[in-house]
């Protein structure tokens, strides 16, 4: 029972500092190899944690997202429920994945959440006119070591297990 | 979350919240109704806001605290200058203002004049390039509605969309969900901008090959929308372009109002056309 609570505790504050990432000014050239940071820590949780940290865990958070982001509420939802059910779907065969591979798939997933979040925003009319808008799935990919290696660290400091 | 567990409820359920995403998204495009949802869902992220903000204001803080008396004794100065030379315009605007004002009470027709303004601060910038949003430090509480004008000190830099208890949030004018109905300020010609996406451009929509626009031309807004005041500076013509193919030309035009720079905005409050009620009544 105190290790949920504690295991709770430990995924709210992480995505809360995801969220913060996300809102940080950075300097101009920046605003499009910003990575998903949320969506990073997402994948992390479900990929560990399947069976806590699932779908609806990301609908709540994706909706977070969106109010963040001033896109239509529900399109992060939508896209992070996508990604988290497929996450899922794979998530045993991606744990034994050397780093490497690990990477490439990310880079994959986020291309997909990239993809479905500028279909959303072309139905809702504000298209991005540049390709550096696909930057992003690149940068989170990069990212992705560095997010699982410290979420690990914490995981395991905490002695949080499955 | 135990009763998931199976993944044939997971797939059902991860479905079910699809739906929902969808649907939230159609009301959201759609209709208002979700604006007091969005609301108080920004009074969660609010505090997170001000947090990141407060590393920037603390520099913010810091330097001046730490700025020499000499640079202050300078900057003072040179800032009493400034006012005394604004003052002086000051004096001569209002007597135009008195006159203007005179000539139309003569013509029977009003035109705003006095503005409640209120500055504002930017807390944090929207984090999808693309989506064209800041926010600010003031909310429902200052006053501030949906719909209001958002002017720095050189144009128009855009109008409230979403509203929450201490933050609103504001559309820019290079959105391409904005568009400002505007008037050139040499020919006269009204047409309407809208953005473009990329910060710094805004195009003129349908406008006739044949109209007069030059590069160069001042753009202001026309209060033709209902939503921004008239005569308030917006964009200057760059370029026009009349292509063959086209059944308009294609003009484009950078705001004067600086959209990716500086902290502090005002908001601004137009006084109501209460008599151009009474002439149309």
């Amino acid at each position: 029972m105190l290790s949920s609570i504690k295991f709770g505790l430990v995924i709210t504050i992480s995505f809360i500092f995801a969220i913060m990432l996300t809102l940080l000014p950075l300097p101009g050239w920046t605003v499009w190899l910003k990575p998903a940071w949320v969506m990073l820590v997402l994948f992390y949780w479900v990929l560990v944690m399947p069976d806590k940290v699932n779908v609806t865990v990301a609908w709540i958070v994706g909706l977070m997202v969106d109010v963040v982001s001033g896109t239509f509420l529900g399109a992060h939802a939508f896209a992070m429920v996508i990604l988290a059910y497929f996450i899922y779907k794979l998530h045993r065969r991606m744990r034994v994945f050397p780093l490497l591979q690990q990477t490439l798939t990310v880079l994959g997933f986020m291309l997909v959440y990239q993809l479905i979040i500028f279909t959303i925003q072309g139905i809702g009319g504000d298209l991005p006119h540049t390709w550096l808008f696909w930057l992003a799935p690149l940068t989170s990919a990069l990212f992705w070591p560095w997010v699982s290696w410290l979420l690990q660290d914490i995981q395991e400091r905490l002695a949080l297990h499955v | 979350m135990s009763i998931f567990k199976r993944r044939s409820l997971l797939g059902l359920w991860a479905l079910v919240l699809i739906v929902f995403a969808m649907l939230l998204m159609y009301f959201d495009q759609q209709t208002n109704d979700l604006n007091r949802v969005r609301a108080s869902l920004a009074m969660l992220i609010t505090p997170l806001e001000y947090a990141v903000n407060l590393p920037v204001s603390a520099l913010d803080w810091l330097s001046g605290g730490l700025t020499s008396r000499h640079t202050l004794l300078q900057q003072n100065k040179k800032l009493q200058t400034q006012l005394l030379l604004l003052q002086a315009k000051m004096q001569s605007l209002l007597l135009l203002e008195k006159e203007n004002r005179d000539l139309r009470a003569l013509l029977q027709s009003s035109k705003h004049v006095a503005n409640k303004a209120v500055v504002a601060q930017i807390i944090a910038t929207a984090t999808d390039p693309f989506v064209h949003q800041i926010t600010l430090n003031k909310g429902r509480k200052a006053g501030v509605y949906v719909g209001q004008p958002v002017i720095d000190a050189s144009g128009i830099i855009g109008q409230v969309i979403h509203v929450s208890m201490f933050t609103a949030r504001v559309l820019l004018l290079s959105a391409p969900r904005s568009a400002v109905p505007v008037i050139d300020n040499r020919s006269g010609i009204r047409a309407i901008t809208i953005g473009t996406g990329t910060g710094d451009q805004l195009q003129l929509l349908h406008v006739a090959k044949t109209s007069d626009i030059k590069v160069g031309d001042e753009l202001v807004t026309s209060g033709l929308g209902g939503r921004y005041p008239e005569d308030y500076p917006v964009a200057v013509v760059n370029k026009v372009q009349m292509l063959p193919g086209q059944a308009f030309a294609m003009i484009t035009a950078t705001p004067t109002a600086h959209l990716n720079e500086g902290r502090m905005l005002l908001l601004i409050w137009p006084t109501p056309k209460l008599e151009h009620k009474k002439r149309i009544g």
